[in-house]
C-alpha cells in the first residue's frame, strides 16, 4: 500500500529502498499465503516499475536486462487464474479467481503502457 | 469544477447505453456537490440518514465507476483509455466523499481492491499526476 501511495505521489526512492517482505509459513491459511505470494509479487512490479521510472531507456531482457514490471505484472495475472475443468459442459467454462490481485495487476499492467517506449 | 480539457477528456470516455457523454462533466459536477452539500448538511450523523435521492446519485456514480474502471483493466490498449480511467477515478473520488473517514486502513483482498488504491492507480492510467497524488492521501498502509 505504501508502495502503490509513494508511486502516485511521485516517491520512487522510498520504493526502491523499502524492503520485499516475507509470505508467512506453511502453517498459515493456504489461501491467506497465496494472496501474501501475489501481493509479494506486485510489489516486485511496482519496484521494478519505480526503476524503470528512473532509467527509462531499459535493455531487453534477451541481452541481458532485467524483466520489465510488465511482465511480473502478467505473471500475477496468469497466476490469478485458474481453470475448474468438469463443472459444466465441454464448451463452457469456469475458473476459480484471485480477483482482488488480478484487478491490481491489470491496473498497474495499464500504467506500465505509459513507460514503453 | 473541470477545465475545458479535462472535460473534453471526459466526453471522449468510451460510449455506454444511457449515458449522455456530453453532459457527463456537468452531472459529475452536480454529483458532487450534492455529495458535499449533504456532508455538512450532516454533519456527524449517520450516513444511513442521507436521502433517497443522495442514494440514487451514488449508485450512478458507483455503476460508471465500476463500467470505466472494467474498460481500462480489460482492454488497456484502447486509444479512450485515459478518458475512461480519468471518468472512473472521478466517480470513485466522488463517492469516497460521502464515506466516513473512520473506515480503517486500505485493503487488498483475494476478492477485491480498496476504492481508493483504484482511483489512484486509474488516475495515473489517465495521466493525471496531481489528481492522483492527492487521491493517494486516503491510501492508509497497514
Amino acid at each position: 500500500m505504501l508502495s502503490l501511495r509513494s508511486l502516485a505521489q511521485g516517491r520512487i526512492i522510498p520504493i526502491l529502498r523499502a524492503g520485499i517482505p516475507d509470505v508467512v509459513g506453511s502453517d498459515a491459511d493456504p489461501v491467506e499465503r497465496a494472496l501474501q505470494a501475489l501481493q509479494q509479487m506486485l510489489l516486485r512490479g511496482v519496484r521494478r516499475l519505480a526503476q524503470q521510472l528512473r532509467s527509462p531507456t531499459d535493455v531487453a531482457p534477451s541481452d541481458g536486462g532485467v524483466e520489465p514490471a510488465s511482465a511480473i505484472f502478467s505473471q500475477v495475472k496468469e497466476l490469478c487464474i485458474e481453470p475448474i475443468d468438469g463443472v459444466l459442459d465441454a464448451d463452457e467454462h469456469v475458473f476459480s479467481l484471485f480477483a482482488g490481485p488480478l484487478h491490481l495487476a491489470n491496473l498497474l499492467l495499464s500504467i506500465t503502457y505509459l513507460v514503453q517506449p | 469544477m473541470f477545465d475545458p480539457i479535462t472535460a473534453a477528456l471526459i466526453r471522449a470516455a468510451p460510449a455506454l447505453d444511457g449515458l449522455d457523454l456530453e453532459g457527463l462533466p456537468k452531472r459529475l459536477t452536480s454529483a458532487f456537490a450534492d455529495i458535499v452539500s449533504a456532508r455538512i448538511r450532516l454533519r456527524g450523523e449517520a450516513y444511513d440518514r442521507v436521502s433517497p435521492e443522495l442514494t440514487e446519485t451514488l449508485n450512478e456514480l458507483r455503476r460508471l465507476a465500476a463500467a470505466h474502471e472494467a474498460y481500462v483493466a480489460l482492454l488497456p490498449e484502447r486509444e479512450n483509455r485515459a478518458a475512461a480511467a480519468f471518468v472512473a477515478a472521478s466517480a470513485h473520488q466522488t463517492c469516497m466523499l460521502a464515506r466516513s473517514r473512520t473506515n480503517g486502513v486500505s485493503r487488498i483482498d483475494a476478492t477485491t481492491v480498496a476504492p481508493e488504491v483504484c482511483a489512484t492507480l486509474l488516475f495515473l492510467v489517465a495521466e493525471a499526476n496531481a489528481d492522483a497524488a492527492e487521491c493517494a492521501k486516503r491510501i492508509i498502509p497497514d
